[in-house]
This record gives structure tokens, sequence and C-alpha cells, in this order.
């Protein structure tokens, strides 16, 4: 028993209902050749990484069987290049067998979740908790010297009223002055 | 004199990975330069049996449009 995986890009312009029809076609394209589908999902659409038939975007479909024998994967592929609506196709023989999954993301992004958990796990571990508890500490702190800050605040508020209060009539008697400088040169005038 | 070098290691071994998957674009990026050139093996510290799958992912990679064979025209 041998296990490929088929991943094919559809041109991005079909609506729905017309994939759903290319995945239907080629999913009885394979069964022709008493092979079993484990997996047959879309993926979803992808820019592409260069222009293919200048197409930028690309719908991916991934195809998982497997089968006993293997002399007719040329004739299959054969029938993938001339059908028009697939832009590309690449037919990989799996080692294992793999997983029946509903969702594609688990098989694509399963080792990408895997190395995020595992590469922040090494460098910060030893860290994490320690960082943690200073963090709280760090928290508790601030929140006292906050409550400091806004007692000095209000002090400070209180003070600048008053510093305020002296500016504004500081103001005023400069615009008063104003005014009567003003009204002496039209006096003068 | 000798300088400290600091020690690389295998990056999958470190992360048992066993398996490296072409449509992992995401694990790949890492082992590649901005221009989309595979880095080499002496840089990565990555083991020979580890590096001969990841080329290979990486070609399969481009070869689907996941990966680029060059970062210079992006935006054709």
């Amino acid at each position: 028993m041998r296990y490929y995986e088929l991943l094919y890009i559809v041109n991005p312009n079909l609506e729905d209902d017309r994939i759903k029809a290319i995945i239907d076609e080629i999913g009885n394209e394979v069964s022709k050749f008493k092979v079993s589908i484990i997996n047959h999902n879309l993926w979803g659409k992808k820019r592409l990484a260069y222009q293919i038939k200048n197409n930028k975007y690309g719908t991916y479909i991934l195809l998982q069987f497997s089968s006993e024998q293997f002399d007719f994967l040329k004739e299959f592929e054969r029938s993938l290049i001339l059908n028009k609506s697939v832009i590309r196709h690449q037919l990989v023989r799996l080692d294992e067998e793999p997983p029946k999954v509903e969702n594609i993301e688990l098989i694509v992004d399963n080792t990408a979740l895997l190395d995020e958990e595992k590469t922040d796990v090494p460098t910060d571990d030893s860290n994490v908790d320690h960082d943690a508890a200073e963090m709280i500490e760090v928290v508790e702190k601030t929140a006292v010297v906050e409550k400091a800050e806004k007692v000095e605040e209000a002090e400070v508020a209180e003070k600048a009223e008053d510093i305020e209060n002296v500016d504004d009539s500081d103001v005023e008697k400069s615009e008063d002055e104003k005014e009567i400088k003003e009204e002496k040169k039209e006096e003068d005038k | 004199m000798t300088f400290a070098t600091k020690k690389k290691y295998c990056y999958f071994k470190e992360n048992g990975i066993t398996f490296v998957d072409y449509k992992d674009v995401k694990l790949l990026r890492r082992f590649v330069t901005d221009q989309g050139k595979i880095i080499p093996r002496r840089v990565t510290g990555s083991s020979a049996k580890m590096h001969r799958q990841l080329v290979r992912a990486i070609k399969q990679s481009r070869n689907i449009a996941l990966m680029p064979f060059t970062n210079i025209s992006v935006d054709g």
C-alpha cells in the first residue's frame, strides 16, 4: 500500500460551485483507478509566490489517497494537465499514512504550531515564571506608586490651580495694561 | 588565541521534528534568506539528514508556488 498526496491549484476566478464541481471531477478521476481517497479538501485561496499563467492568486486543493498499484499515476497526471481549470499540480508520495482530517489547516499548520510552542519553551522556560512573578511585583509596586503619585498629583493640582489663578490674574492685569496703553495711544493721537 | 563561537544546534532535533512538510511555509521560511535562497547547513546548523529533507521540501514548495524561487520581482 502506498500513500500519495496531490496538491493542485485551480483558477481563482471560478465560483464556489464550479470549484466543487472540479473537486468532484478529479475525485471521480482518481477513483477510476481503484484508489481509496483519504482526504480531499479545499485549502483556500492564496497569493501565489510567483505568477502562473498570469494568475496572482490560486485556489489550493489537497487530495490524499492510498493505492495498491501505482502504474496509473502517469495517466492520472496527464488528465490533470489536460484539465484547463487546474493551473498547476504536484503529486508527492508519502512515507506514512496521513490522518483523516476535516479541516486542512490542521495538517498544514501542525508543525508550525509545534515549532512555535517548542521554540518558545526552551528559550523562555526558565524566565517565564520569574518574569511573571516580577511582573506581578512590578504591578503592585506601580499601583502603590500610582497611589502616592495620585496624592502628590492632587496636591500639585491644587497648587497648580492656585498658580493658574495667579496666572489668570496676571494675564488680566496685562490685558488691562494693554487696554490702558491703547487708550493712552488713542488719546495721544 | 581562541574565539568563543556560539554552538549551533539542529533546529529539527531540538524541536522533535522528524518530517519536513513542504506545505508548512512558516517553518520553511526560517531556512531561506530574504531573497529566497536556501541557507547553507553550515550556517543553520541543522543535521545532514534533516537538511536533505528540508531542501527537498523547499524545492517542492517552490514548485507549487507556496514559496518563491526568487524574491527580486515580488510584485510583478
